[in-house]
């Protein structure tokens, strides 16, 4: 195929129109209070896993919630359910049941 | 018999009676300390104005001595008798404790508040470090001119840390104590006029800069003074060997870790219920909040009444408020009290 210098990418755009609310609803019963998260990345912040991977409950979650979970269960992988952010969490976010949740659901 | 007793004499209790005078209603404040002005009188200056906060409290003790209003010191009030209208207190001299009542026409509560404990943050290590001060320790520096380390170092970079004991479950502060936030800009804006060169960071989770001139002051704080804004709860406080303080959270904007190494780090108290709360609820049948406050009848138009015949309240015993906020309450709450004196 000829090269022309340029290709085209997939957009980028999250459209809330077509996003798929079943899934991420079903993550909810996991622990409600999920709803609530302020994003403030004391979660992240915490995390020991994120020191040598790029993961990142805060984002990973939200990215959920925004119909974004195709790789939502390899990236929970990364999760070492040390429990840290648990307890730093201001909402009170049961995140090691929202991993486990993750996991089983996507 | 005096027709409004007031429990605490704060900026809130001073406006009230200062305001009763001028409806020729006989007030009297019982202040638990040895002198006016509640927690203002701890304060260094003023947002938004970085006005001075001792003026304020001497403006109002004029009126104070001027109207001849009665105040009685070491007076700490531990309960309402909501029948007779009267209150138990124990006057606190020295070691010496007498135990007293004394009863009026009406009750007002402009008890304030309490700084939130930060000890109860485990994770910020307040008086387990060193080098971590409470936003209350800040102003108490600040009055006296010297800010240092505890090592006795002007410190170069400083970090604020928002939400301290506000807006938490885990420590069972749902509330958001409304001023923190503009406190932390303050402070900021402050250290980088007292120490030249000084860098400052505020990790904070939400700006609420509800007041007038409170957006002014942040935009100022960013352009003007190069205050780094950071969005991210801390997670985690520790101590280097060097006795500085290293800070790990989240850098949300651009989704990664960040930590930062600084010289003193502010952790931004919120407020809870004053001491005795609890037993001037309990004793006068009064509802409190889950936060410790007073929770009047309603939150439009009867934000000072209690649901007791009788009972007032004023200033942040009822909500977390700015001052203006505490003052303008308290002079409706004597609007509303003498309306209840009236029908009387």
């Amino acid at each position: 195929m000829v090269d022309f210098g340029f290709s085209s990418y997939k957009s980028r755009f999250i459209d809330l129109d077509k996003v798929d609310t079943k899934l991420p609803t079903e993550l909810f019963k996991e622990d409600e209070i999920l709803r609530a998260c302020i994003g403030c990345g004391g979660c992240s912040g915490a995390c020991t896993a994120a020191q040598f991977t790029n993961f990142n409950f805060r984002l990973l979650h939200t990215l959920i919630r925004r119909g974004e979970y195709k790789e939502a269960k390899q990236e929970a992988e990364k999760c070492m359910l040390c429990g840290k952010c648990y307890m730093t969490c201001p909402r009170g976010i049961n995140t090691r049941k929202i991993i486990q949740g993750i996991k089983r659901i996507f | 018999m005096y027709d409004i007793i007031i429990i605490g004499g704060g900026v809130a209790g001073m406006q009230a009676a200062i305001a009763a005078k001028k409806l020729n209603l006989e007030p009297i404040i019982l202040e638990k300390e040895n002198k006016l002005g509640g927690k203002v009188a701890h304060k260094y200056s003023l947002f938004p104005t970085f006005s001075s906060a001792e003026q304020l409290i001497d403006r109002l003790e004029a009126q104070i001595i001027e109207n001849k209003i009665d105040v009685r010191y070491h007076c700490e009030v531990v309960s309402i008798h909501k029948e007779e209208l009267s209150v138990g207190y124990t006057l606190n001299v020295g070691d010496i404790k007498k135990v007293d009542n004394l009863q009026a026409r009406s009750i007002l509560i402009t008890t304030g508040y309490e700084p939130f404990d930060a000890r109860i943050k485990q994770e910020y290590g307040y008086q387990v470090y060193d080098n971590i001060y409470t936003s209350m320790d800040l102003e108490a520096m600040m009055k006296k001119g010297l800010i240092l380390t505890k090592e006795g170092n002007t410190p170069e970079s400083i970090a604020f840390i928002h939400c301290v004991g506000s807006r938490d479950s885990q420590i069972g502060n749902e509330h958001c104590s409304r001023v923190c936030c503009v406190t932390g800009v303050k402070q900021a804006t402050e250290l980088c006029q007292m120490i030249k060169g000084a860098r400052v960071y505020n990790f904070y989770m939400d700006m609420r800069m509800f007041g007038s001139g409170y957006e002014e002051m942040y935009k100022e704080a960013q352009q003007n003074y190069q205050v780094r804004f950071i969005r991210g709860r801390v997670s985690e406080l520790s101590q280097t060997i060097d006795h500085k303080v290293r800070l790990k959270a989240e850098d949300t904007l651009i989704s990664k870790p960040i930590a930062i190494t600084v010289d003193m780090v502010i952790l931004l108290v919120g407020m809870c219920g004053a001491v005795n709360n609890e037993s001037i609820g309990e004793s006068a049948g009064l509802e409190l909040r889950e936060n410790g406050l007073f929770k009047p009848v309603n939150a439009f138009d009867s934000t000072t009444k209690s649901t007791v015949n009788g009972i007032f309240y004023a200033g942040c015993a009822e909500s977390p408020k700015n001052i203006s906020e505490s003052m303008n309450q308290a002079s409706q709450a004597i609007l509303n009290i003498s309306t209840y004196l009236e029908s009387k």
